[in-house]
C-alpha cells in the first residue's frame, strides 16, 4: 500500500486528478465482481501515466470512472478539484478509445469538428483549430476523405486529433494502440510523445504493452487482477526526447524488466 | 464492358429459351385445336344413288364404318339396310341414376345400352321387355343411354354398330353424312401452333415485331400513351415510397424513443406481413372513396396503398439502423456532454440513413405492385396496371409480354432511383 | 415502481365519462352503473398503487372498462352515433391499459425476481396489443355507427368466419394445399438446384445474378395473366405464380450461402485435401443453411401474398381465398373479406412459425441464437 502513496516529488506541482480508496464493484445475479479494489492515486499536471495490467485488472474500470462513463460504487475521486461529472459537464478531458470510433458518415474534417460543434464553438474557430491539428497529426492533405479510406492508424491518430481540439487539459486515452500492428505502434508512439510534448497536456494512458508503457510514461502504474487494485508506482526517468535510440538503451530493458516482475509477482 | 458481357450472353440464351418454351406451352394448344371438333371445316355430303358403308353383311356382322373418316356424332343423318331406314336417337332412363338402383326403364325394347359412351355387351344386363336389370349396379350419376337401332361408336373412325345383325348380302348404306374435314387452323400441328390466336409464350421475334406498333398505338396526347402511363405508375409508386418512407421514419423514431411501443408491437411484425395487405385494396378503395378521394381524380389512394404495403421493410430496416450504434460513440458523445437530442442528429439520425434506404429499397418492388394493383382496380384508363389488364382481356399477349418487360424494367429502375438517392443522402458510405 | 400517473388520470377521464357524460347523441342515457364504476375505481387504485402485479391486473380491468360502453351502445340499438360520454370512457380506459402495459414492461428487474414475473414483463405488452387493436376497431365502429357495408364490425367478421368455416376452409384447401403447397416445393427445389449451379460457375454468377435480381423486381400483377394463359385458369397456373415467386430468392440466397464463405475454413478442407464433395457437404452447404431459412421464409411470405393476388387477376373456378376475397368484395361483403384474410394470416403464420422451428432445430449453432441462450 506504501507504493501507491503519493511520492513527495510530485504533490509539489499541482495535482490534476486525485483518487482516494476507490472501489468499484459489479453486482450481477447472486455475485458480485469487485473490479477495482482501494484505489488511491495521483496524478501531476503534465504527467504521463500509463495504467498497465493484465485483463480483468481493472485499468479501463479506472479510466472510465475518471471519464464519468461509469461511476464508483465508493471512494473520493476529483479531477482539477471538481467532480468527475462536473469536469466531464466543463469538458476538462478528452477521450481516445480502443478503436478510432470516429462517425463514418463524416468527412475526416467533420470528425474532428464534431466536439467542437457540441460545445458551441464559431464557424470559423471550428474549421482552423480542426485543420491545424490535422496538420499536427500529419493528416492535413486527407481532411475531405472519409473514415473507411483511411488506414487503421491514421484513423486512430484522427481520433487523437478529435480528443484534443477542444484542447482539454487532460487526455484519457484507452489502449489506443492496441489494434495496429506493432511497426505502426512504434511510429504512433513517437508521434504521441511529441503532442504530447509540444501540447503540454496531462495524458492517463492505458496499454498492456509494456515497452510502450515504459517508452511512453513519466509514471508507470502496473495492476493486477482478482480483485483489480494498484500493485506498483514505478517512475520512468528515461531522458527526454526519446526516440528509437531510448528503446535500445540498457535503461529501457531494466525499467521493463521492473515493470515485467511487478506483474508477475502475484502470479 | 468485359462485366456486361456474361450478362449479354445470359439474356441471349434466356431470349432463344423463349422458343422451345413457347413450343412447350403453345404446341398442347395447337394440338387441342385440332382435335376441337367445333373448330373443324363442317361439310355434308349429300349422295343421289347414296353410298354403301364398309363391312360385310354376312348374317352375324354388326360393325360398319362410313367411306370418309369423322362422322359427326349427331341424329341428323340417315342409315339405311336394303329400302328400311334406321332410327338414331338417345333414350335417357326414366330413373335417375343414383349409383343404388340397378333397374331402368326406356322407351323402345330393344336397342344397344350404353353406359358412359362404353357399349355394353349381352352378358352386361337383363333385358325384360323395356326394363334393363344391370348385373353391375351403374355407379351415380353415370351416363345411360339406349339406342333403338344403331349407336356410332368411333366417330373419329366413323365406325357405327347395328342393334341387329343385317341378313346376308343386305346393303347398309347412307344418303347423307356430315364429315369434319381439316380441322380450320391447318392440316399439321405446326399450321395449327402458327395459326393459334393468342400464345402463352409468342415466340421472342414476335414480341419484337409488336414493340414498334405498340409504341405507337396510342399518340401521346392519349392517356393510355405507353411512355405516359409508364410515368403515371412510376409517379404512383414514388408517392407511395414517399408516403411509407415518411411513415415509416415516424414509426421508426418513434419505437426507438418510447420502448414499450417497440417491446409490445415487435412481436407482432413478423404476423402482420403474413397479412396479405393486397387483398384490402378494394376495401381501402371504397373506404376512401367514401371520403370522396378516388383513383380517378388522386394519385392518394394509390400512394396510401402502395405506402401500406412498403412501409414495413422501412421501419424494421431504420429502426435497427437507429440502435445499432458503436457503442464508443455513444460513450465519446457522453465524455463531451451531449444532450440527447444532439446524440440523435448527430449520430443515431445520420447512422440510420443507409439503413432507411436498403428498407425503401426492399419495398420499392412491393410499393410497384401496390400501384400496379390499385391501378387494375380503377375504371380509369391510366397506368401500366390498367394496360396490363386491358390487354390481357382483349387477349394480345405479345403485348401483355412488352407490358411485363416494360414494369420489370421500370422496378429495376425505381430501385436504381432509390439507390441513386442513397448515393446522395449518405455520400459516406463505400461502395 | 411509482404510481403511474398518466393510467390515473385515464381512468379519471373514464370516470368522468361514466358518471356525466351521454352515451348517445340521441337519448340521454349514461353507462352510469355499479359495474362500470367498480371497474373504473378498481383502475384508478391500481394505477396508484404502481406495483407490478397491480399494473398487470389493470390491464385486463381496463380492458373489460373500455368494452362496456360498446356493449352498451350497441344494447341500445336505436342506431344512434356515440356522444362524449361514451368517447372519454371508451379511450379512458384504452388509456389505462395502455399506459399500464406500458409501465410494467419498462419497469426494472430487480436482481433474483421469480422468473415468471420476468416473463410476464416481457409477454404482458405484447399479448394486449390485439385487444386494443380489436377494441378500438370495434370502437370505432359501433361509436360512428359505421354500416357493414362500408366497413363491418368485428362481430360481423366473427359471425361470418364462424357461419362460413366450412367454405374458407374447402378455399384454404384449395390455396395452400394446392396452389401454394406445390408451387412452394417446385419453386424452392428448383431454386436451390439452381443456386448450386450457379454458385459454382463464376460464367453464371457473372451474367445470371444481376438478371435474377432484376427478375425478381417484374411484378407479379403481370406476371400471372401470362401464367394464366399458360397453364389454365385452374390452380395450376397460381401454382406457377407461386413456383416464380419463391424461385428467386431461394436462387439469390443460396448462391450467397454457398459463396459467401470464410476463406480460411475453405483453405482449411484444401489442407486436408477434401473432395469438392466433402467441402459442398462439410462446408458450403452448412454455411448456405441460414441464408436458405431467410429465403424460406421470405418465400412463405411472399407467395401467401401473391397467391391471392394471383387469384385476383386470373379469374378462374370460384374457389380459392384470392377469389373469395375479390368476389365477397366486389357483392360488398366485407365481413367475408376479413374473415378470409384472418384465416389466410392465420395459416400462414402457422407455416411461418414452422419454418422458424425448423430453423432453430437444424441451425442452432448460428450466432444469431447465441444470446436468446441465457
Amino acid at each position: 500500500m506504501l507504493d501507491t502513496q503519493p511520492n513527495s516529488k510530485t504533490v509539489q506541482i499541482s495535482d490534476l486528478i486525485t483518487i482516494r480508496d476507490l472501489n468499484m464493484i459489479y453486482r450481477g445475479r447472486g455475485s458480485e465482481t469487485v473490479a477495482l479494489k482501494n484505489a488511491n492515486l495521483t496524478v501531476a499536471e503534465g504527467e504521463f501515466i500509463s495504467l498497465i495490467g493484465p485483463s480483468g485488472c481493472g485499468k479501463t474500470t479506472l479510466l472510465r470512472i475518471m471519464a464519468d462513463l461509469i461511476q464508483a460504487t465508493s471512494g473520493s475521486i476529483t479531477i482539477a478539484g471538481k467532480s468527475p461529472r462536473q469536469a466531464r459537464l466543463d469538458r476538462e478531458y478528452g477521450y481516445v478509445f480502443q478503436a478510432p470510433a470516429l462517425l463514418e458518415w463524416r468527412s475526416v474534417l467533420k470528425n474532428v469538428i464534431l466536439p467542437l460543434e457540441i460545445m458551441g464553438f464559431g464557424k470559423e474557430e471550428r474549421e482552423t483549430r480542426a485543420k491545424k491539428l490535422l496538420e499536427m497529426v500529419g493528416l492535413k492533405q486527407f481532411h475531405r476523405q472519409y473514415p473507411w479510406q483511411l488506414s487503421g492508424g491514421m484513423q486512430q491518430r484522427v481520433s487523437i486529433a478529435r480528443a484534443l481540439a477542444f484542447d482539454p487539459s487532460l487526455l484519457l486515452m484507452d489502449e489506443p494502440f492496441g489494434a495496429l500492428d506493432e511497426i505502426t505502434r512504434e511510429a504512433m508512439n513517437l508521434e504521441l510523445l511529441r503532442i504530447w510534448e509540444e501540447t503540454k497536456k496531462t495524458i492517463v494512458f492505458v496499454t498492456h504493452s509494456i515497452p510502450e508503457a515504459v517508452f511512453l510514461s513519466s509514471r508507470i502504474v502496473v495492476m493486477t487482477p482478482r480483485p483489480g487494485k494498484i500493485e506498483k508506482i514505478i517512475p520512468v526517468d528515461l531522458p527526454y526526447p526519446r526516440n528509437t535510440d531510448t528503446r535500445e538503451s540498457k535503461a529501457f530493458f531494466d525499467l521493463a524488466t521492473e515493470v515485467r516482475e511487478a506483474l508477475r509477482d502475484v502470479h | 464492358m468485359k462485366r456486361f458481357l456474361p450478362i449479354l450472353i445470359v439474356l441471349v440464351v434466356l431470349i432463344l429459351l423463349g422458343y422451345p418454351l413457347a413450343l412447350l406451352f403453345g404446341l398442347p394448344l395447337a394440338r387441342r385445336d385440332m382435335k376441337d371438333l367445333r373448330k373443324w371445316e363442317k361439310e355434308t355430303i349429300s349422295l343421289s344413288d347414296g353410298v354403301a358403308l364398309a363391312g360385310q353383311s354376312d348374317g352375324s356382322n354388326t360393325v360398319f364404318t362410313y367411306p370418309r373418316a369423322i362422322v359427326e356424332n349427331d341424329d341428323s343423318r340417315t342409315l339405311f339396310v336394303n329400302d328400311s331406314s334406321l332410327i338414331y336417337k338417345a333414350e335417357r332412363p326414366e330413373e335417375r341414376v343414383d349409383g343404388e338402383r340397378a333397374d331402368f326403364h326406356f322407351e323402345s325394347d330393344h336397342g344397344l345400352v350404353v353406359q358412359d359412351g362404353v357399349l355394353l355387351s349381352d352378358g352386361d344386363y337383363v333385358r325384360e321387355q323395356n326394363l334393363i336389370r344391370f348385373r353391375q349396379t351403374p355407379p351415380r350419376n353415370a351416363q345411360l343411354r339406349q339406342y333403338p337401332d344403331y349407336f356410332v361408336q368411333d366417330s373419329e373412325r366413323g365406325e357405327v354398330v347395328l342393334g341387329a345383325a343385317p341378313e346376308t348380302g343386305a346393303r347398309v348404306w347412307t344418303d347423307s353424312y356430315t364429315i369434319y374435314a381439316r380441322p380450320a387452323c391447318g392440316d399439321t400441328l405446326m399450321a395449327c401452333f402458327f395459326s393459334l390466336p393468342q400464345h402463352p409464350v409468342p415466340f421472342p421475334h414476335w414480341i419484337a415485331a409488336r414493340v414498334v406498333p405498340f409504341f405507337q398505338k396510342f399518340p401521346l396526347t392519349d392517356e393510355r400513351n405507353i411512355v405516359r402511363s409508364t410515368l403515371y405508375t412510376s409517379l404512383g409508386t414514388l408517392s407511395s415510397l414517399a408516403l411509407g418512407g415518411a411513415v415509416g421514419i415516424i414509426l421508426a423514431v418513434l419505437f426507438v424513443m418510447f420502448r414499450p411501443l417497440e417491446r409490445a408491437l415487435l412481436p407482432w411484425t413478423i404476423a402482420s406481413q403474413t397479412i396479405p395487405i393486397i387483398a384490402l385494396v378494394p376495401v381501402l378503395l371504397l373506404v376512401l372513396g367514401n371520403f370522396g378521394i378516388t383513383i380517378q381524380t388522386s394519385l392518394l389512394p394509390t400512394a396510401i396503398i402502395g405506402a401500406y404495403i412498403c412501409f414495413f421493410p422501412v421501419v424494421v430496416s431504420t429502426v435497427k439502423g437507429l440502435r445499432a450504434i458503436d457503442p464508443l460513440i455513444l460513450d465519446l458523445m457522453k465524455s463531451y456532454a451531449a444532450k440527447p437530442l444532439e446524440i440523435f442528429w448527430k449520430v443515431r439520425f445520420p447512422a440510420a440513413v443507409p439503413f432507411f434506404f436498403t428498407g425503401l429499397k426492399l419495398g420499392t418492388a412491393a410499393a410497384l405492385v401496390g400501384a400496379l394493383v390499385a391501378e387494375t382496380e380503377s375504371n380509369n384508363r391510366r397506368g401500366l396496371g390498367f394496360q396490363i389488364l386491358g390487354q390481357v382481356q382483349s387477349g394480345n399477349v405479345a403485348d401483355v409480354w412488352i407490358l411485363l418487360i416494360i414494369s420489370g424494367l421500370l422496378g429495376v429502375g425505381l430501385v436504381a432511383f432509390v439507390g441513386l438517392l442513397q448515393r446522395l443522402f449518405a455520400p459516406w458510405e463505400r461502395v | 415502481m411509482k404510481p403511474i400517473w398518466t393510467a390515473f388520470i385515464a381512468a379519471l377521464v373514464a370516470l368522468l365519462g361514466i358518471g356525466l357524460g351521454p352515451l348517445a347523441q340521441e337519448g340521454s342515457s349514461t353507462l352510469l352503473g355499479f359495474f362500470p364504476v367498480l371497474l373504473a375505481l378498481l383502475c384508478l387504485g391500481l394505477a396508484l398503487i404502481g406495483k407490478l402485479i397491480p399494473a398487470t391486473l389493470a390491464v385486463p380491468v381496463a380492458l373489460i372498462g373500455a368494452y362496456l360502453p360498446i356493449g352498451k351502445l350497441s344494447a341500445l340499438g336505436n342506431g344512434s352515433v356515440a356522444a362524449w360520454g361514451y368517447w372519454a370512457n371508451f379511450w379512458g380506459f384504452l388509456l389505462v391499459a395502455f399506459f399500464a402495459a406500458g409501465r410494467v414492461s419498462l419497469s426494472e428487474a430487480d436482481g433474483n425476481e421469480e422468473r415468471a414475473k420476468k416473463r410476464l414483463r416481457g409477454a404482458l405488452p405484447p399479448a394486449t396489443v390485439p385487444f386494443i387493436l380489436l377494441l378500438i376497431w370495434q370502437g370505432l365502429v359501433i361509436g360512428f355507427q359505421v354500416p357493414k357495408g362500408i366497413f363491418p364490425g368485428v362481430h360481423h367478421v366473427y359471425n361470418q368466419l364462424a357461419s362460413s368455416l366450412g367454405v374458407l376452409l374447402t378455399d384454404s384447401y384449395i390455396t395452400f394445399v394446392k396452389e401454394v403447397q406445390f408451387g412452394f416445393l417446385i419453386g424452392v427445389s428448383a431454386g436451390f438446384l439452381v443456386g448450386i449451379a450457379i454458385a459454382y460457375s463464376r460464367f453464371l454468377q457473372n451474367g445470371f445474378l444481376p438478371i435474377a435480381a432484376a427478375f425478381g423486381a417484374v411484378p407479379i400483377v403481370g406476371l400471372a395473366p401470362v401464367l394464366g394463359r399458360a397453364f389454365g385458369v385452374d390452380w395450376q397456373s397460381k401454382a406457377a405464380v407461386v413456383v416464380i415467386v419463391t424461385f428467386f430468392p431461394v436462387v439469390l440466397n443460396t448462391v450467397q450461402g454457398l459463396t459467401q464463405l470464410d476463406t480460411l475454413k475453405l483453405e482449411l478442407l484444401k489442407a486436408y485435401a477434401a473432395n469438392p464433395w466433402q467441402i459442398f457437404l462439410k462446408l458450403r452447404l452448412p454455411n448456405a443453411l441460414p441464408f436458405l431459412f431467410n429465403a424460406l421464409k421470405l418465400a412463405a411470405v411472399l407467395s401467401v401474398i401473391s397467391v391471392i393476388v394471383a387469384e385476383f387477376l386470373i379469374p378462374g373456378p370460384p374457389r380459392g381465398l384470392g377469389q373469395r376475397i375479390s368476389l365477397s368484395a366486389r357483392q360488398g361483403a366485407y365481413d367475408t373479406v376479413f374473415a378470409a384474410i384472418f384465416v389466410s394470416s392465420l395459416i400462414s403464420i402457422t407455416i411461418y412459425q414452422l419454418l422458424s422451428w425448423l430453423e432453430r432445430s437444424l441451425t442452432g449453432w448460428h450466432p444469431s441464437y447465441r444470446e436468446e441462450g441465457h
